[in-house]
């Protein structure tokens, strides 16, 4: 059998063999897998539980490092930035102390004197410009208190207003400023404002401040000689910056330029209430690490700084899609992984499953096949489109099919009708419906095999749940020799009953003719009689002077016998009559049919002393003209056997017996010997001689044809010289009953 | 004999009946006009004016046909039956006398529109007694049918 093969599924494809499972399959595989499903639910968690956990600490392992790094950066950057600004205002300090500077400005001897000597303006410019070409400025100047350029390098540039104004501030107040002078970045300067204080003397300074002559200031070029170095980056990044950002009014001025904006060197702005931007943490003094926006808007990690002294922020940022790289990478590896892991599992567990199950389905598979292959008769599974799924080799045998031959194929070819129909009743039940229905009685059909002779078949058809749905069982029996024995039994029977019938008609002609011959016999005798009587009368009559005594004599014996002869004939005739008749049956009283009779036999009981002891009789159905009969036969020979006796005594009863009555007519005359009873009832039998009782021998077998026409029986108790007594049955009425029980021998 | 005035026409194939009937007719004097038919055919020939009748008319039918029902050649119920289906012959009073008084034969026959059924009693005085008053009941008491009743249509 090809079909054995576990691995296949229990979806089934034309030629390919159904896997049924029966009921028994799921039930043991079911726990197992739930155990399984737990297993890998279990696993799953904890992979996924600890990948994220794992993410988790990655993730702050990252934000830690990069805190480290960006924090460096802007503490660098910062340190950086004061220690440029420190030297430079030192720079201002010395050009502040310079010799030459104070002469200039301080009024010495010459007090009042308004203009500076030229020669000291030379000496002095000779100076600053030594200091500006030694420390590489742009410009060194010198201011009085009033802000008026008193002295300056060569080819230092024009100083801006607010240049003026802060070297008169610092002239006044002291204070050493740093002031940003430019509004586009590439080209800013920085001015560094450093106060000209007189010489202290010993003399009067104890503790007062020397007074304030003027303001030195140096022009520094941050764009040459520190924006760069913000840039500058020990580990290349490809969005790694620092930038430094200033207020500007409503604005964060960008003052740096900008490694990422693509604008440049044309200065960057931004309102200065724009949320979650880095620079406006860092310019409100916090020192701090965490996810923020840049000027851009891209979501970076940054470290805000402020310079001191200054008012400005400083950031050190680096885009968060760069820092998280790794990172994200990494957490895309392991989620791959985990994905790759589940699979896997899930894989493992679901090709376990199948094998168990399919193993629990073979093992079932097995048993139902040994149970289909060892059914007696030719099993087919069809599913619900009647499609053959499954077969035994009785059924192969059968049909003179190969099992492949029949595999997938409908059951329409091998039962040709009358089974679709039933399989579309079952189908268009409910499954439950179709499940509860008992085994489905037998159902004659047509099946037809393969070289296309049909043949009779029984089907029955019983319902299985299976992983397909139902499917239905189809045992198929062929029923060709049961039909031949049934047919058999029918011509037997056909053969029976036609003999029947036929020995019925012949009989029934036998009886017809019997009774024809009878009638016509009698009939036919009838009329010499009546002509022998007819002239043995004439001849009396007309010739009787010249008859002598004896012919007289012998002419009455002739017509004398020729009487009884004419009694015989008529109760031959009567008795024809009575077999050929049908019976009219009524429900008849029989105390008034009884008095009917008595009444009509008046004449005959002339003379006689007769006690008629008649009791209850009851009503029953019959045809009153013949039982008419049976009592006038039975009452004239209860008369004509008491004829000795003093006294007759006539009796009529009857008793209930078993649904019948039995009648009976019981006198007190001569009787008859029990050893002739058999004889008492046939024709033309006689038990007395016929000088004692006359009579024809016909009475009594007219009654019992009469009684038995009636279906009852009749019979005769007697003893010699004691009396007898003439029972009959008849059948009661079935719904007439007598109002009073019969009484034994009570009076009418 | 004159065939015109024939007022008792008896069917009967055995002769020894057809003496004592006549004899019982005789006797009362009731048979002057009788005419015997010994078998069905004669009594049709005769009833129906043709044959060796020939020369009778349907409006001088018998006064009485007494007919015996096991006949030769034509039975006495044919006899019955063609003369009580022809108008010119149904008026005419037939009376059945037969040994037998079987109820099939009582039922046809008065189907047939009989107008008398008679068994014939064994004993001769009975049959004495009963052909003499059907001879008075018939020729005497009743009152035969117009001449009319004898056409046809």
């Amino acid at each position: 059998m090809n079909s054995d093969n576990p691995s296949r599924g229990a979806k089934t494809s034309p030629g390919e063999p159904a896997r049924v499972a029966p009921a028994a399959g799921p039930s043991t595989a079911k726990p197992a897998f739930r155990s399984y499903l737990w297993a890998f639910g279990l696993g799953t968690v904890l992979v996924a539980g600890s990948a994220a956990l794992h993410v988790r600490s990655e993730y702050r392992k990252v934000m830690d490092e990069w805190q480290a790094r960006q924090s460096s950066v802007a503490d660098y950057r910062t340190q950086m930035i004061s220690e440029w600004l420190k030297e430079r205002q030192a720079d201002a300090q010395d050009v502040a102390g310079e010799i030459t500077v104070l002469r200039v400005l301080s009024p010495g001897p010459e007090r009042g004197r308004m203009l500076v000597p030229a020669r000291l303006t030379r000496e002095l410019n000779r100076s600053l410009d030594r200091f500006a070409h030694v420390h590489g400025y742009p410009g060194v100047y010198v201011l009085d208190p009033q802000g008026r350029v008193v002295g300056h390098s060569t080819k230092a540039p024009e100083l801006e207003v607010a240049s003026l104004e802060a070297s008169r501030l610092t002239a006044r107040t002291g204070e050493p400023r740093i002031d940003l002078l430019g509004a586009v970045p590439d080209r800013r300067r920085v001015s560094f404002t450093y106060s000209v204080s007189a010489e202290e003397t010993e003399t009067d300074s104890t503790r007062s401040r020397p007074p304030l002559l003027g303001a030195a200031l140096i022009l520094a070029d941050p764009v040459q000689t520190l924006f760069p170095r913000l840039l500058a980056e020990s580990v290349p990044t490809r969005t790694g910056e620092v930038t430094l950002v200033r207020h500007d009014g409503n604005e964060i001025d960008y003052v740096a330029p900008l490694r990422l904006a693509s604008i440049g060197a044309t200065g960057m702005r931004r309102p200065h209430n724009a949320a979650a931007l880095a620079a406006r943490t860092a310019l409100a003094g916090q020192k701090v690490f965490g996810e923020f926006q840049d000027y851009r808007g891209v979501s970076v990690l940054a470290a805000t700084r402020r310079i001191p002294q200054t008012g400005w922020g400083l950031v050190g940022k680096i885009d968060r899609a760069e820092a998280f790289e790794q990172f994200r990478q990494m957490v895309i590896v392991e989620g791959l992984a985990v994905g790759l892991l589940g699979i896997l599992l899930a894989g493992v567990l679901i090709t376990h499953r199948r094998y168990v199950l399919t193993r629990v389905l073979d093992r079932e598979e097995k048993k139902f096949r040994a149970l289909l292959e060892a059914a007696p008769d030719a099993m087919v599974v069809v599913n619900q489109g009647g499609e053959i799924v499954l077969l035994n080799r009785q059924a192969e045998k059968q049909f003179g099919y190969r099992r492949d031959e029949l595999l997938g194929k409908n059951v329409k070819n091998i039962i040709l009708e009358g089974f679709a129909e039933r399989l579309i009743a079952d189908a268009l039940r409910s499954a439950e419906d179709a499940l509860a229905q008992e085994i489905g009685s037998g159902v004659e059909l047509m099946g037809r095999r393969k070289d296309g002779s049909d043949f009779p078949i029984e089907i029955m058809l019983s319902p299985l749940k299976s992983a397909e749905g139902i499917l239905v069982t189809v045992g198929i029996r062929d029923i060709s020799e049961r039909q031949r024995a049934g047919e058999r039994v029918r011509q037997i029977n056909t053969g029976l009953e036609a003999r029947v019938s036929a020995r019925t008609v012949e009989l029934e002609v036998a009886n017809k003719e019997l009774e024809a011959f009878t009638y016509s016999v009698s009939h036919d005798l009838r009329a010499p009689l009546r002509h022998i009587d007819g002239f043995s009368k004439l001849l009396l009559e007309e010739h009787s002077p010249h008859l002598p005594e004896a012919a007289r004599r012998y002419l009455a014996l002739i017509r004398d016998a020729t009487r009884r002869m004419g009694l015989m004939v008529d109760d031959l005739l009567n008795l024809t009559r009575i077999g050929r008749k049908e019976l009219s049956l009524r429900v008849t009283g029989l105390n008034s049919l009884v008095e009917e009779v008595k009444h009509n036999l008046e004449p005959d009981m002339r003379g006689r002393e007769i006690e008629w002891r008649i009791s209850t009789l009851p009503f029953v159905e019959c045809d009153p003209a013949l039982m008419k009969q049976v009592f006038a036969n039975l009452f004239s020979n209860a008369m004509k056997f008491t004829r000795s006796r003093q006294q007759a005594l006539i009796e009529v009863g009857s008793e209930a017996n078993d649904g019948c009555h039995v009648i009976f007519v019981r006198d007190n005359g001569v009787g008859f010997s029990m050893k002739y009873a058999d004889k008492l009832f046939g024709v033309f039998q006689r038990l007395h001689r016929q000088e004692d009782f006359e009579g024809t021998g016909i009475g009594l077998a007219t009654v019992q044809r009469i009684i038995q026409k009636h279906g009852g029986r009749v019979w005769a108790e007697s003893e010699l010289n004691k009396g007898a007594a003439f029972y009959f049955t008849l059948k009661a009425p079935e719904n007439h009953r007598p109002e009073h029980p019969p009484v034994e021998g009570g009076q009418p | 004999m004159n065939s015109a005035n024939v007022e008792i026409l008896l069917v009967e194939d055995n002769l020894a009946d057809v003496e004592l009937t006549l004899h019982a007719l005789r006797q009362e004097k009731l048979a002057n006009h009788i005419e015997v038919a010994r078998d069905g055919e004669e009594a049709l020939d005769f009833l129906f004016c043709r044959g060796p009748h020939a020369g009778r008319t349907f409006e001088n039918p018998p006064r009485l046909v007494l007919l015996d029902l096991k006949l030769p050649k034509v039975d006495g119920m044919e006899v019955l039956r063609e003369l009580k289906q022809d108008p010119r012959t149904k008026a005419i009073p037939v009376v059945i006398m037969t040994a037998s008084r079987e109820e099939k034969d009582l039922i046809y026959s008065y189907q047939s529109g009989v107008n008398g059924y008679i068994q014939k009693p064994m004993e001769f005085d009975k049959f004495r007694e009963v052909v003499k008053q059907l001879g008075l009941y018939w020729l005497v008491v009743n009152e035969p049918p117009p001449a009319s009743a004898f056409r046809s249509a």
